[in-house]
């Protein structure tokens, strides 16, 4: 059935691309293919697989016609890169589907993405990155029945790597905005939001009262008036099974609550969560990314250097409380701190504990107050980052990062809380005639796990097109490894290429807080993206 | 069978070929304060737009967005340009998006695209991704990626449209 689906999506690609020239619809897409040849490097520990190669590829199709528009995505995994689930190696269009839409109303039949309020309920997306790819294969109806009130409704079953997996999900959501609705004329905004989702797995084990259908709902509310804006979220969710146990899980909750107070020149923001019990997928038996029905992000800043990401905080979706505070601020242009051009300083807080509670046979017991921080420590970070231009030519960022990362909670072992301190330079050059260099250099200094590392790189740009850089890992503390890597790119339009050689460290990669593992890695990474 | 889907794939570029002028789709985006808006609604009275997607924790992104604000004053007065700055933060960051783009007081234009739905609708593979759209929001240009002295090229695509 599916194959007749995907003949029809095509064939209809083609025949209005062909005829393209007589009507209205455009054909648009993208590709990307990633590709590395490995090496085996016993330094690092990196073991090239038996074909040495591994090679990830996605074209992307739409075509738009008038109130319809269709797609499809190819993917082939030939064999999958190193550190991508070995399911998916196979290739073919997994993703297809077909929408209409009008001003009210948007039908989609087959492939879709989709989010209700934050995505502490439900969140359908893909970060290829991380391997991830959780699109419903179903419908998705969303309807305006007035301009302030927006309906959504969902059906289908999730993608598992080039298959779909056993659960059913269904769920409708709804967000109003008040203020609109009572035609209020203010410059205040007042949304509230709710949302409802059921998921049903059959259960054959022998466990009485097992639950095969979990529902799980969510109230929302955003309110922002003058510099102040609140955002609140609480979400509840039925006994459920997962993977590391064979009893029934407990009711999970989710609360998420933010305040930001901003104005020129200056913005705060402080929010806060409390997960409990919040694994939620569409299948039972799922493990590590796959079939996630919500999206529980890491509340904490993602760091833009490679050192800050050695460790990252990976939430701790059974059981975690805690949160973050975030402050920017220019200094004004021609003030004594801001000199000529101004000066950005960026402040960012965040700590996390685990909920108190015990954790048996994968199910938590949560024995503390809902607001309660007795459990341990997982993760502290404080940052600040301080950005100035100075010339025209030479601008400048430095860091400084302080974290506390509990790495026997977080990631198994004995190595108990990692304290470190990251001091980071950015420097930025122009040269003439479009050319620039960048420098960046960071220390970690750790007592702890690995302890100290040294990271350096250098950039050097030509025009908009040609990009060539060399950096180095140093682990000083306990291993004596360099990783260096060389590479160069080409952009021209919407089209780069480039070439890499050298090594990549084993550890957690971390897209907006969800994480895979990447093991230890040597050899020439090519790759290649184009949208057209 | 899937060597014949490529086939016919392939083929189908090769005998359409491909159309390069994209317009901008109607995806839902939202607003800093949370309302939703359409992508399509995206107007400056007959003048030119850049278009950047970028993300917080993206280097290059913030680069290329921290130079466009250096020269918005003098590009403004020129071309009486806008800049919409769309970020692709997922609702890990979103919260972050907003103090940091008061706290830099960015003059631009700013949503949330939560879902990347409208980074999915013009194909743009990673960030920075950056577009030239003119008086009739057509795109005329676009661009990956960031390079030191980039605004240069994109301010020029800009200044050709005044011609």
């Amino acid at each position: 059935m599916n194959k007749v689906y995907t003949y029809l999506i095509l064939l209809s690609l083609c025949i209005s691309n062909s005829v393209y020239s007589q009507n209205k619809g455009t054909l648009t897409g993208s590709f990307e293919s990633n590709n590395q040849i490995y090496k085996n490097d016993s330094k690092i520990g990196a073991r090239a697989p038996k074909d040495k190669f591994g090679s990830n590829n996605y074209l992307k199709l739409d075509y738009t016609y008038g109130n319809f528009r269709a797609g499809i995505q190819y993917e082939a995994y030939l064999p999958p890169l190193l550190g991508y689930d070995f399911n998916l190696e196979d290739n073919g269009i997994v993703h297809r589907f077909v929408t209409y839409e009008d001003n009210d109303l948007a039908i989609t039949v087959g492939n879709f993405y989709e989010q209700f309020g934050s995505g502490l309920l439900f969140r359908a997306w893909e970060d290829r990155q991380l391997g991830l790819n959780n699109a419903l294969e179903g419908v998705n109806i969303k309807f305006k029945p007035t301009n302030y009130i927006s309906l959504k409704a969902v059906y289908g079953k999730q993608r598992k790597y080039f298959d779909t997996g056993d659960g059913r999900i269904r769920g409708i959501d709804g967000e109003i905005n008040v203020l609109d609705a009572l035609k209020a004329s203010s410059n205040s905004t007042f949304l509230l939001g709710v949302g409802y989702l059921n998921r049903y797995q059959d259960y054959t084990g022998p466990l009485e009262d097992y639950p095969s259908s979990v529902d799980a709902w969510s109230a929302r509310m955003d309110f922002s008036t003058g510099r102040s804006a609140f955002q609140f979220e609480y979400v509840r969710k039925g006994e459920d099974g997962n993977a590391s146990t064979p009893q029934i899980v407990s009711e999970g909750e989710a609360l998420l609550a933010n305040y930001s107070y901003t104005q020129k020149g200056l913005g705060f923001n402080f929010s806060f969560r409390r997960l409990e019990n919040m694994i939620f997928r569409s299948e039972r038996e799922a493990v590590n990314n796959e079939l996630l029905v919500n999206y529980l992000p890491a509340n904490t800043k993602q760091h833009k250097y490679s050192l800050a990401n050695i460790y990252p905080y990976s939430t701790q979706a059974m059981g975690e409380i805690g949160g973050q505070i975030d402050f920017v601020y220019t200094f004004k242009k021609k003030t004594a701190l801001g000199g000529k051009y101004g000066t950005n300083v960026a402040l960012n807080y965040s700590h996390y504990n685990k909920l108190e509670g015990t954790l048996v046979d994968g199910i938590f017991y949560s024995d503390s107050d809902f607001l309660g921080l007795d459990g341990s420590k997982l993760y502290r970070d404080f940052n600040v980052e301080i950005s100035k231009k100075w010339s025209k030519k030479l601008k400048s960022t430095f860091a400084f990062i302080n974290l506390e990362y509990n790495k026997s909670e977080l990631e198994g072992g004995n190595k108990g809380m990692v304290k470190s301190k990251i001091y980071v330079a950015d420097i930025l050059y122009k040269l003439k005639k479009g050319k620039a260099l960048r420098t960046e250099l960071q220390y970690l200094n750790t007592d702890q796990d690995m302890g100290d590392w040294i990271a350096g790189a250098l950039e050097y740009n030509i025009g908009s097109k040609w990009s060539f850089f060399v950096s180095d890992m140093y682990n000083s503390g306990v291993s004596d490894t360099h990783y260096i890597n060389v590479g160069g790119s080409y952009v021209k339009n919407a089209t780069r290429f480039s070439v890499s050689y050298g090594r990549q460290k084993e550890g957690l990669l971390c897209v907006g807080g969800v994480c895979r593992m990447v093991p230890a890695a040597s050899g020439l990474t090519i790759s290649l993206s184009k949208s057209f | 069978m899937k060597k014949f889907v490529l086939t016919l794939i392939v083929g189908c570029l090769f005998i359409g070929g491909i159309h390069s002028q994209k317009k901008l789709p109607d995806v839902t985006i939202k607003t800093l304060s949370g309302e939703t808006i359409s992508s399509k609604d995206f107007f400056n009275n007959g003048k030119p737009i850049i278009i950047s997607f970028w993300a917080t924790w993206c280097k290059p992104c913030l680069n290329e967005l921290s130079s466009f604000n250096d020269e918005f004053e003098d590009w403004y007065e020129e071309t009486g340009l806008k800049i919409i700055a769309i970020s692709v933060d997922d609702t890990r960051a979103s919260a972050r998006v907003k103090s940091l783009v008061s706290g830099k007081d960015w003059p631009f234009e700013v949503y949330l695209d939560q879902n990347q739905n409208l980074k999915r609708a013009l194909n743009v593979v990673n960030v920075p991704h950056t577009f030239v759209l003119n008086g009739n929001g057509e795109i005329v240009w676009e661009h990956t990626s960031y390079n030191p002295g980039n605004e240069e090229e994109v301010i020029e695509q800009v200044r050709r449209l005044m011609k």
